[in-house]
């Protein structure tokens, strides 16, 4: 165990003259409770720096203070932001308003909702160009139309009138930039600006920031929990967890040896796909953070024991055969087909992977196959036996061995329920009319997931992300299925926790015989977790292979593009990581 | 993609929708009204007080009243047909004629009070939403509960006690000084002044609504994520709240004040009967005393009318407010 309290203090270089911004032991109030505590950091003109941290970490508190949004009920009790040496927090309300969008701008992580939805995106570049540059109507038109070419949305002229609805989630992530720079502010505070968007979108929106910074020489603040996405786009590194400043570091030493080691467990739990790891060769590393007597945290990385895997038969029963299945969307007048003719197999005890982009048709499978969504076409042989044809009644036996695990962790349990009631009641519809035995069948599940059983009978609000994700796993696992359908079970979460739900899912399929449809737009994962990959993309299946050929020889060209994405987030190369693992199989 | 198609694809579908619906509310309104006892030729009769046998079966047949029900509704959409709502025994006129008279005066009395109460209304409920949870916000949900709880009929007659018994200051009902020769500016200040109390007695109910419902959804749109860009592009709290707040805020707002139409067509029964105001309602109210059905058919199927043409309103208001509406 290598356990550290202090952080490692990195004193940035450069002269006084280049400063742009300067935080200096600024902590943040709710109550009595402090989720930012005496944060330092300071940004130079035309530099980028990144704050790392994961969900609780402060780090778009810490944003939205430098923009003073902060919800009215917090408060700054101590510490300074000095922006060109004026200090933000001595302005009147008046002053403030000068400032934001002028000279300090932001981005959002919501591209969908961060825009008014009942005004054209023109009116709202031209509502801050009115406001901070006093230009006409008509200048203001004109140069919301050059805005949006500086941002390549296509066809400016026509598009300015446009409603946001009327554009895909990167164009509105553009607008939302054109705005952001449309007064060409000094600083630009981009919050999770990508993580609601597809890999390819990522990158081209990230070169387009950078490009942004280069040409307007902004500074910009990078607050990201993707490691991968800071190493390639700042200069310079400030690692937080749970409000504190852990380190801050020049990027080019991120995946140096000596390390704080919380940025090391961050750093070793987040997989990268062009390293390959599977999970027949290794676990991931877990980050344990612990708090030790005298109130300081102690870090942890601990990589769990490599696990025995039974040997692979070489051929194996088949669970689900899907052949031609098609789901069509009837929406007013026109229809939709959400899937068209995807056929696939998966063998007892494996795993399949899904990836696309959003809207390739990955979770209309997966509740076609769950017959949440009817399919018009094809059959969905389970078991052995044709299911897609059944009715209500005759599926209801055959929903105990075909269960999900769904993305969102917060919005999939009941919050009015205990876990008690929401993972019982799957046994008492199944008619497990026992209580001992439903007790037992619970207490079995618990520990199957790794809770304590004896949370039992609390609320899931009173749990953690990842604790939740536990609960909603176990929720499947109840009824013992025998194929489970994970639709993007670990994209809600942090990185660390990631590790340790895809660890309890490889056990849980070893120890229990279980056989997965893993859906997940995020590669490295699927790479990661599956035996067998299928390529997504327009509603069609478009490659399907094991999982090596598909990473080392793609057959067409929209899975090669998927992977440059994955792998190249442009910017800068990546330093390759010494000392880890050695390379998988 | 400008507004206008959008628009007009919503007015053809409410077109379209609204046909079947009256041909039914026609038909369902004659077979409900069949279902009360007596007829018209029994209240005159009862009022005249010396009616034979005879005489009563020469008014039912004079008025149609002895045939079978089905014809009895066949010449009635006949006459519907030839744009004709019928002949009223009772009042010896054209329904449409005694129609036309009354429905000015019950159009301006509702356009008012619904005017008061989405003005009163809105300022209210944003009111509310600016100081939620505090002291401001308690105060006017205590009075918009008093409001929302009082009958109308009541506060009606104290708005008469204060406003025109204690101060004088308004007159207690009529809708027009009488003998009056008053025209231009001086004839609408004396129509308006008689219509202040009606007006603010049938808003009252909704104003409590609107103020409560105006405060949710403020709350609501207050919290989304566009509101925090709002406040990162610089602009003031106050062009905020009108511009990026209220305006999402409306959405909800404007189908309930469709829906309500209906409801106050119903109040103004009872307001128009407090204040003595010449009007639909207490048309109505007449026509169900005296069994006069024709005229009642008439009233209800223009009330439908109203309804259906004001959820037409609602539809374009609301497809003009909300861009995503009436693609696809």
């Amino acid at each position: 165990m290598n356990a550290i309290a202090t952080p490692a203090a990195f004193t940035p270089a450069p002269g006084n003259g280049h400063r742009l911004l300067e935080v200096e032991d600024l902590t943040i109030r709710f109550g009595t409770s402090d989720p930012v505590k005496h944060l330092s950091f300071s940004i130079d003109r035309g530099e980028t720096v990144a704050v790392v941290g994961e969900s609780g970490s402060g780090k778009s508190l810490s944003a939205l203070a430098l923009m003073r949004l902060l919800p009215r009920n917090a408060r700054i009790p101590n510490g300074s932001i000095r922006f060109e040496g004026t200090n933000l927090l001595d302005l009147k309300d008046r002053q403030m308003r000068a400032v934001r969008g002028r000279d300090i701008a932001m981005i959002f992580q919501e591209p969908m909702t961060s825009l008014n939805p009942v005004a054209t995106i023109g009116a709202q570049i031209v509502e801050v160009l009115r406001l901070h540059e006093k230009l006409s109507r008509k200048a203001a038109r004109q140069r919301a139309i050059e805005l949006l070419d500086l941002v390549k949305i296509p066809d400016p002229a026509q598009r300015v009138d446009d409603y946001p609805h009327q554009l895909s989630g990167g164009q509105r992530q553009r607008v939302m930039i054109a705005i952001a720079v449309a007064c060409k502010p000094k600083l630009l505070i981009a919050d999770e600006p990508t993580t609601a968007l597809d890999a390819t979108i990522q990158a081209q929106i990230l070169e387009l920031l950078d490009e942004l910074r280069r040409k307007l020489s902004m500074g910009l603040l990078l607050i990201t929990h993707d490691l991968g996405l800071v190493s390639r786009w700042s200069d310079r590194v400030v690692v937080m967890y749970h409000g504190d400043k852990l380190e801050e570091l020049a990027t080019a030493d991120l995946y140096a040896p000596e390390r704080h080691p919380y940025t090391k467990g961050l750093t070793q739990a987040s997989i990268r796909l062009d390293e390959e790891v599977h999970y027949t060769a290794q676990t991931l590393a877990e980050v344990k953070v612990a708090r030790s007597p005298d109130g300081r945290n102690i870090y942890d990385v601990r990589q769990p024991e490599r696990r025995s895997l039974p040997t692979p038969a070489t051929d194996r029963e088949q669970l689900l055969v899907v052949k031609d299945l098609s789901v069509t969307y009837q929406g007013g007048s026109k229809a939709s087909k959400a899937l068209d003719g995807a056929s696939l197999s998966l063998a007892k005890g494996e795993t399949l992977g899904i990836v696309g982009e959003s809207g390739s048709g990955k979770s209309t499978l997966s509740k076609a196959i769950m017959r949440l969504v009817n399919a018009q076409e094809g059959s969905i042989v389970f078991q052995g036996r044709d299911i897609s044809r059944l009715g209500p009644q005759q599926l209801q036996p055959v929903r105990r061995d075909l269960q999900m695990i769904f993305q969102d962790p917060f919005g999939a349990l009941n919050p009015r329920k205990t876990l008690r009631e929401i993972l019982e009641a799957p046994l008492i519809v199944h008619g497990v009319s026992n209580p001992a035995e439903r007790r037992q069948r619970l207490a079995e599940t618990f520990e199957h997931v790794r809770l304590p059983s004896l949370v039992a009978d609390r609320y899931p609000h009173e749990f953690s992300g990842g604790q939740r994700q536990r609960i909603g796993i176990a929720r499947a696992l109840i009824l013992r299925p025998s194929l489970v359908i994970c639709d993007e079970p670990v994209s809600a979460l942090d990185v660390s926790i990631q590790a340790q739900i895809l660890n309890l899912l490889v056990d849980l399929k070893t120890s229990l015989g279980l056989s997965y449809l893993f859906i997940s737009h995020d590669l490295a994962v699927v790479q990661y977790i599956s035996d067998r990959v299928i390529v997504m993309k327009d509603a069609r299946i478009v490659e399907e292979s094991d999982h090596r050929t598909i990473w080392r020889s793609p057959k067409t060209d929209y899975t090669r593009a998927l992977i440059a994405a994955a792998n190249d987030k442009g910017g800068r190369p990546l330093a390759p990581r010494p000392q880890l693992h050695a390379a998988a199989l | 993609m400008s507004s206008l198609p959008r628009i007009a694809r919503a007015l053809r579908r409410t077109v379209l929708q609204a046909i079947p619906t009256v041909i039914g509310i026609v038909i369902l309104n004659f077979f409900l009204l069949q279902l009360a006892p007596g007829d018209a030729a029994d209240v005159m009769a009862g009022e005249a007080g010396s009616a034979t046998e005879e005489t009563m079966a020469a008014m039912r047949s004079r008025f149609g009243l002895n045939l079978p029900m089905l014809d009895q509704l066949l010449a009635y959409l006949n006459n519907l047909v030839h744009f004709s709502l019928g002949f009223s025994p009772r009042y010896s006129m054209q329904v449409s004629d005694l129609i036309g008279q009354r429905l000015p005066g019950t159009l301006t009395l509702m356009a008012m009070a619904l005017a008061i109460a989405l003005l009163i209304g809105l300022t209210l409920g944003s009111l509310m939403a600016a100081f939620a949870g505090r002291l401001p916000d308690r105060l006017i949900s205590i009075f918009s509960l008093l409001f929302y709880s009082v009958p109308g009929f009541w506060i009606g007659l104290m708005l008469i006690v204060l406003f025109s018994v204690t101060l004088g200051w308004l007159p207690s009902g009529g809708n027009g000084t009488i003998g009056s020769d008053l025209s231009g500016w001086a004839g609408i200040v004396d129509k308006a002044r008689y219509m202040v109390l009606p007006a603010t007695s049938l808003a009252l109910f909704y104003v409590a609504i609107y103020a409560r419902l105006t405060r949710a959804a403020m709350l609501e749109v207050r919290n989304q994520d566009f509101v925090r860009t709002a406040y990162a592009k610089g602009l003031s709290p106050a062009v905020v709240t009108v511009k990026h707040i209220l305006r999402n805020a409306l959405i909800p707002i404007t189908t309930m004040a469709g829906m309500h139409v209906g409801g106050m067509l119903g109040g103004a029964v009872v307001v128009e009967t407090v204040y003595s105001w010449p009007g639909l309602g207490r048309l109505a109210f007449e026509a169900v005393m005296g069994r006069d059905y024709t005229v009642l058919l008439g009233i209800l199927l223009l009330s439908s009318l109203l309804v259906i043409l004001a959820n037409a309103v609602v539809d374009i208001l609301q497809t003009w407010l909300d861009p995503r509406i009436g693609e696809l």
